[in-house]
C-alpha cells in the first residue's frame, strides 16, 4: 500500500489528534479507550468518503488551524463549526496548493476532518489515537505532514458525484437532545432527592471539560458518605463526588476511580453532550 | 467466599463485587476471576476489568437479568489463586526523592532506614489505573502509609517511586501526582514500543498479580 503526504499543517493554535476506533480491551494495565469524543461525526466524515467508519482521522477543538493539501485529495469535514473554508457534512475535493483554514466557532466543539483513504501514522498500543493529557498517540504539530493510505484520488474527480449526509444528520450543537442516562453502579445509594434532581434540574458544562471528563454545573446534590474503593469506570460514566457536581468520565479519563458513579451515558447520548460548549445548558433523562 | 453482588451498569454491562475489603483474599479472587475470564470468557463478553474488590464486565450486546445474573452465577466456582504461582519482578531503584525526609520523619525514622524499609517488603501489583502502567502495590509496611500531598504536583517526573496512603507505586510516564516522591526505579515500567496485539502485556512491566522487589542501587 502506498503512503502518501497529502496534508500539511501551517498553523495550530491549540492540541489536535489523529483518531480511530481506539484502544479496547487495555484498561487492566491502566489504558483508556481513547478514540473520538464524537462517533457520530467521526462515522460520518469517514463514510462521506467512502472509508470504513473507523479509519483514522483528524479531531480538532475550537481554534485556528491551516494546513495545505499536497495531493489531489477527497476530503470530508463533519462534527463542530469551526468555520472551516469549505462546506460540512459533504465530500470536497481539492487539489495540491488548497488550504484548509478555520474562522469562528459558531457551535459544536470537536470538528472531524476525514480523507479518503484515511489518515495513517505508526500505531501506538495498538492505535494511532491520540489522548494529549497521556501523551501517548498522536498530536498534530506544525509542520506536519499527514499521509494517506492509498494512492488519493487523482483523476478529474469531479467525474464522481459528490456524497452529501442526510439533512438529519447534520447536527445542529445548539439544540442537543435530552441526554439518556441509565442508572450506574451505585444509584440506588445516592439520596433520593438527589436522583429527582438530577433529572429534574438543568446543567451546564463547565469551562474546564476536555477529553478526559467533562464537569457540570447546577444544584449541589448530595452524594454517598461512606468511601468507595477505586472502581473500574466505564466512559460516559457520572460521577458524583462529594462536592456535588457532577463529572462525565470521557474517553481518555481514567480507568478507575473511587467517586460514586450515579449514571451512564450511552456512546450515542455522549457524542452529543460532548458536543456541548462551555456555559451550554443539557437535561438529562432516564434512558 | 463471600456473596458475589452485581448491579446493571448500562444495558450491555455489569459491575460485579466479589469481596467487602481490599485485602489478600480480595486480589487472589480478582486475580482468579481475570484468569478465568481469559480463559473461558462467557460468549457475549466483550471486555472486563478489575478494581480491588469489584469487576467491570462489557458485553458487545444488551443482556436481560437472567442472563447477566447466569454469568455471575459462573463466577462463584472459580477457585481463588495461590500467591507462589505468580511471577516477580525485581525493579533497581534510588532512594532519593524530595519527599523522602518527609516519608522518614512520619515514621520516625532516618531516611536510610525508611528506604530499607520500604526495600524490604515483597509488594504484588493489586490493581491498574490512573494512568497507562500505573500499578497500586500491595504490601506497604504501615510505618510506611502516609497522606498525599494536600495539593498535586503538577509534573511527577517518569519513573518517579512514591508512596501513598497504604500503596506504592511507580509514575510510569510524567503526569500530575500527589503521591510523595520517594526514589526513582531505573528501568521503564511502560513502554509502548514492546507492544504487541498478541501480547500486550510486553509494553507493561507490571501486570495486576505480579510481585515486585526493589533492589536498592546507589548511583
Amino acid at each position: 500500500m502506498m503512503e502518501v503526504p497529502v496534508l500539511e499543517i501551517l498553523e495550530l493554535s491549540q492540541s489536535a489528534t489523529l483518531q480511530d476506533e481506539g484502544r479496547a480491551g487495555l484498561a487492566r494495565w491502566g489504558v483508556p479507550p481513547s478514540g473520538p469524543m464524537d462517533t457520530h461525526a467521526m462515522w460520518w466524515a469517514n463514510r462521506l468518503v467512502g472509508n470504513p467508519e473507523n479509519a483514522a482521522v483528524v479531531e480538532c477543538p475550537p481554534q485556528r488551524i491551516r494546513a495545505r493539501v499536497l495531493q489531489p485529495a477527497r476530503i470530508s469535514l463533519t462534527g463542530a463549526d469551526l468555520g472551516w473554508n469549505v462546506p460540512r457534512w459533504r465530500s470536497v475535493d481539492l487539489k495540491p496548493g488548497d488550504v484548509l483554514m478555520t474562522s469562528s466557532n459558531p457551535s459544536g466543539v470537536w470538528s472531524y476532518l476525514a480523507v479518503q483513504g484515511g489518515f495513517r501514522s505508526q500505531p501506538i498500543l495498538g492505535s494511532v489515537s491520540g489522548a494529549p493529557a497521556l501523551k501517548l498517540g498522536h498530536s498534530l504539530k506544525v509542520g506536519m505532514r499527514l499521509c494517506t493510505t492509498t494512492q488519493p484520488v487523482s483523476t478529474t474527480p469531479s467525474s464522481i458525484a459528490s456524497a452529501i449526509a442526510p439533512l438529519a444528520e447534520q447536527r445542529d450543537y445548539r439544540c442537543p437532545p435530552s441526554i439518556q442516562v441509565w442508572p450506574g453502579p451505585q444509584w440506588d445509594e445516592i439520596p433520593g432527592e438527589s436522583r429527582d434532581a438530577f433529572f429534574k434540574e438543568p446543567w451546564v458544562v463547565d469551562i474546564q471539560s476536555s477529553r478526559s471528563g467533562m464537569r457540570l454545573q447546577g444544584c449541589r446534590l448530595e452524594s454517598i458518605q461512606r468511601e468507595l474503593l477505586s472502581e473500574p469506570v466505564r466512559v460516559g460514566t457520572i460521577q458524583l463526588p462529594s462536592g456535588g457536581s457532577p463529572i462525565v468520565s470521557f474517553v481518555d479519563g481514567p480507568t478507575v476511580g473511587g467517586y460514586p458513579k450515579l449514571g451512564w451515558i450511552p456512546r450515542a447520548s455522549l457524542s452529543w453532550l460532548a458536543q456541548c460548549r462551555p456555559g451550554q445548558q443539557v437535561h438529562f433523562v432516564r434512558a | 467466599m463471600p456473596r458475589i453482588r452485581w448491579v446493571r451498569y448500562g444495558p450491555d454491562a455489569v459491575m460485579v463485587w466479589f469481596a467487602s475489603s481490599a485485602d489478600d483474599a480480595a486480589l487472589a479472587r480478582g486475580l482468579a476471576l481475570s484468569e478465568f475470564l481469559d480463559t473461558q470468557p462467557p460468549s457475549a463478553l466483550k471486555r472486563f476489568s478489575v478494581g480491588f474488590t469489584s469487576l467491570l464486565m462489557e458485553f458487545d450486546q444488551s443482556l436481560e437479568d437472567p442472563e447477566i445474573r447466569r454469568i455471575v452465577d459462573s463466577l462463584h466456582t472459580v477457585p481463588p489463586r495461590v500467591s507462589d504461582e505468580r511471577p516477580c519482578v525485581t525493579v533497581d531503584v534510588v532512594y532519593d526523592g524530595p519527599d523522602l525526609e518527609f516519608v522518614a520523619a512520619c515514621a520516625g525514622l532516618s531516611p536510610q532506614d525508611a528506604a530499607a524499609l520500604h526495600a524490604s517488603a515483597e509488594y504484588v501489583v493489586h490493581v491498574m489505573g490512573f494512568s497507562p502502567g500505573f500499578a497500586y502495590l500491595r504490601g506497604l509496611d504501615p510505618r510506611l502509609h502516609v497522606a498525599r500531598l494536600p495539593s498535586p504536583r503538577t509534573r511527577v517526573p517518569a519513573g518517579s517511586l512514591a508512596v501513598g496512603g497504604e500503596h506504592t507505586a511507580i509514575y510510569p510516564s510524567e503526569t500530575p501526582g500527589g503521591w510523595r516522591l520517594i526514589g526513582r526505579a531505573l528501568q521503564p515500567v511502560f513502554d509502548p514500543s514492546r507492544f504487541s496485539q498478541g501480547s500486550p502485556e510486553s509494553a507493561f512491566l507490571l501486570s495486576p498479580g505480579v510481585r515486585v522487589r526493589f533492589r536498592p542501587v546507589s548511583l
